[in-house]
């Protein structure tokens, strides 16, 4: 679905064979319509206050609280149950069975039985039952050296160590957080019309944040005294994901497209913006700034990330120099910018893309509910195969290739019968292929187009090859989604699955990403977000890229 | 991992996925037979739709694919809450109503009309039968791959432990 919003000027939208590649996707950064800031907005506009009514926690920190808050008129609850974890049986893996804490998201406020049972079963995750009442679960380990630190330096009568605080970022990390009918919790069909939970993971998003205040809770009370504001803010909710998270985009294309179609939709407009504001100029100088100290702030262990985070670093002055007054108070300042911006990485483009972005809410917020949608993909059998040979060949040239070239087909996506955790294999040297996960969409694609015939319907085709039907599902669903399918080779040598994580993660809102290896990445959520006092601020928004220093 | 008790809308989606996968359907007939599941009374099918060398399934689609395609009428032989499934699917995906009537074997696809077609409605949250949710669990776990140390090590791209 393409922006048809008459009262919106607009330049044209990026084209999808530049914004689908897994390289610029694994550049992407967060914006005002991630996920976490669209809710954030919602509990703020409607001056939500959180309450705490359970707190039954021993000395150590174990026990269980429970949290509730008001959205949308109805009342949602965080049971957060925290547990004494042997070291030994600390990972961040699927396969972990046992974890630091473990979290639901209630629907409402739950009694003393419901407690009870979510109490006995939230922290065996995956190997219990839930209910329609239970809309998110959840589970975190703790950052075990910062949140140790932290107890110590409270008892000690101290803040605990800055550098610390920066350098890690959040107190627990979140290592699942399942919604939509996961192991009997509630489908999100349940709650998608209420108000403030019906944009994508908006339940999963405010499990995040308030699992977030919890850990602020949970590591003064062991500690017996208070954090200080600044690094409670700067304290977000960690997370750790692997690749799991990647076959989503793939089994969701019209989810993709809607969450793409947005950000591209408000880079267009704001890039049709004729004149700026002197106010909106210095909103864009400041930004200039946050973001180059947040670079700054920024740095990973893993040589790629790194390279990549020091070329944005040596590339960011270039544009901020590019904004001198006389073309800021130009004609389509912001357009002539963004053209310039085409000379520097993608890395560089992306984050600049989102800063662009970020000062024009009134151009673009109203973009965010679009981004859920029901719309799935669908087959048309009376098309005939000459028009979607057509469509094979003007959209999927990319696709096209030769399959049976080891580096073209080098991985295979599988799940593995150890906890059912989604893997990546190499073809040539491991079994498991003929088990594959679909993800060779390309693949899929391109054998249908070798056995395409000239004539006839899609029903008479898919009635002799109905193992093409999949293929021509998405070939047709293409065409009126352009951004629902990512342009790369999944099981290609070069296809890096973190690219994929990275640019989901970003649509939620995440910051900071740290990667692990090519296939696994640690990052911050609600960084600089809000606490739960904070939300009637005049600022409770303005935590794009947020910074360390004050 | 068999399902007692009440599972998700979701979960139901998902297990007929896999099950259909796991039991040989190719991957665009699993699909359909999944969002065919939001109407489908699994407990009211009399055989499997997830295997077999001559899937009802995929006779049933087809059926629908030609006359949609306006080759109907079309005759088709299956179980009947499967074929009112994909009746209901296939007028939700299409909007657009079938005029069709059912026959003892199975059914007679005349044509797709434009009559306004109410939505049909999910079956949402449901039981099923612990025989049948064991037998499609066994299907789905046909797609597991068998561990191994390298993999265990190498396959998810990170460590065991995470104690930083």
């Amino acid at each position: 679905m393409l922006d048809t919003k008459p009262h919106c000027a607009m330049m044209p939208l990026r084209p999808p064979a530049q914004v689908m590649r897994l390289r610029r996707m694994g550049a992407s950064f967060p914006t005002r319509l991630s996920f976490l800031r669209v809710l954030l907005r919602q509990l703020s506009a409607e001056k939500a206050h959180v309450t705490r009514p359970v707190w039954n926690m021993c000395a150590d920190g174990f026990g269980h609280a429970v949290y509730s808050v008001t959205l949308g008129g109805h009342v949602y609850s965080l049971v957060a149950v925290s547990t004494d974890l042997p070291p030994d049986q600390r990972t961040d893996r699927v396969i972990a069975t046992a974890w630091d804490s473990a979290y639901v998201l209630y629907d409402g406020v739950p009694d003393e039985d419901e407690i009870a049972r979510i109490v006995a079963s939230a922290p065996h995750q995956e190997a219990s039952r839930y209910t329609e009442h239970d809309l998110v679960l959840s589970r975190a380990n703790k950052s075990v050296r910062l949140f140790a630190h932290t107890v110590d330096a409270l008892r000690a009568g101290r803040q605990p160590d800055a550098d610390l605080v920066a350098q890690t970022g959040y107190l627990m990390r979140t290592t699942a957080v399942y919604g939509n009918g996961k192991f009997g919790i509630a489908d999100r069909d349940v709650f998608a019309d209420r108000p403030g939970l019906g944009g994508p993971f908006m339940a999963e998003m405010l499990a995040v944040w308030l699992i977030r205040g919890f850990t602020h809770d949970l590591v003064e009370h062991v500690g017996g005294a208070p954090l200080s504001r600044h690094l409670k803010r700067q304290l977000g909710i960690g997370n750790s994901t692997g690749l799991g998270m990647a076959p989503f985009l793939v089994s969701h294309p019209m989810l993709l497209n809607a969450w793409i179609n947005a950000r591209e939709t408000a880079l267009a407009r704001v890039r049709a913006i004729e004149f700026l504001s002197a106010g909106q100029i210095e909103r864009i100088y400041e930004l200039m700034a946050r973001a180059a100290q947040h670079l700054t702030e920024w740095n990973v262990s893993d040589k790629i990330g790194q390279d990549r985070i020091d070329m944005i670093r040596r590339e960011w002055p270039a544009i901020a120099a590019s904004m001198t007054p006389d073309v800021m108070s130009g004609a389509y300042s912001l357009d002539r910018l963004w053209d310039g911006a085409g000379a520097t990485g993608i890395d560089t483009q992306e984050c600049f893309a989102a800063l662009l972005i970020e000062p024009f809410g009134d151009l673009v917020d109203d973009l965010a509910p679009d981004m859920a949608t029901d719309r799935a993909p669908t087959l048309d059998p009376a098309m005939t195969c000459a028009e979607l040979s057509a469509h094979l060949h003007t959209d999927w040239t990319w696709a096209l290739a030769d399959y049976g070239a080891p580096d073209a087909c080098h991985q295979f996506w599988y799940v593995s019968q150890s906890k059912a955790e989604p893997r990546l294999g190499l073809r040539h040297d491991e079994p498991g292929a003929d088990l594959e996960s679909p993800l060779d969409i390309a693949r899929r694609v391109a054998d249908l187009a070798a056995e395409l015939p000239n004539g006839g319907t899609v029903a008479a085709f898919l009635a002799g090859h109905p193992h093409h039907r999949a293929a021509v599902r998405r070939v047709q669903s293409l065409s009126s989604a352009p951004y629902a399918e990512i342009r790369d080779n999944l099981i290609g040598r070069d296809c890096l699955p973190i690219d994929m994580l990275r640019c989901k993660l970003s649509f939620f809102g995440a910051a900071k990403f740290d990667p692990k290896s090519d296939r696994w990445t640690r990052i911050t959520l609600c960084q600089g977000a809000p606490l739960r006092d904070e939300l009637h601020d005049a600022d409770a928004d303005d935590w794009w890229l947020p910074t360390f220093a004050l | 991992m068999t399902h007692p008790g009440a599972i998700s809308a979701n979960e139901v989606e998902t297990l007929v996925l896999k099950a259909a996968r796991g039991g040989g359907l190719p991957l665009g007939c699993a699909e359909d037979l999944a969002a065919a599941a939001r109407y489908l009374d699994l407990d009211g099918l009399t055989r499997c739709p997830c295997s077999g060398e001559d899937p009802d399934v995929i006779a049933v689609q087809t059926a629908l694919d030609f006359v949609m395609a306006g080759e109907g009428p079309q005759s088709v032989e299956g179980d009947r809450v499967l074929i009112h499934a994909y009746v209901l699917a296939a007028q939700t995906a299409w909007g657009k109503r079938l005029v069709w009537s059912e026959t003892e074997t199975g059914a007679i696809f005349e044509r797709f009309d434009d009559t306004p077609v109410p939505p049909a409605q999910p079956l949402g949250r449901r039981t099923l039968s612990p025989d049948l949710a064991a037998h499609l669990s066994e299907l789905a776990a046909r797609l597991l791959v068998p561990e191994t140390d390298a993999s265990r090590l190498a396959g998810a791209g990170a460590g065991l432990t995470d104690n930083d």
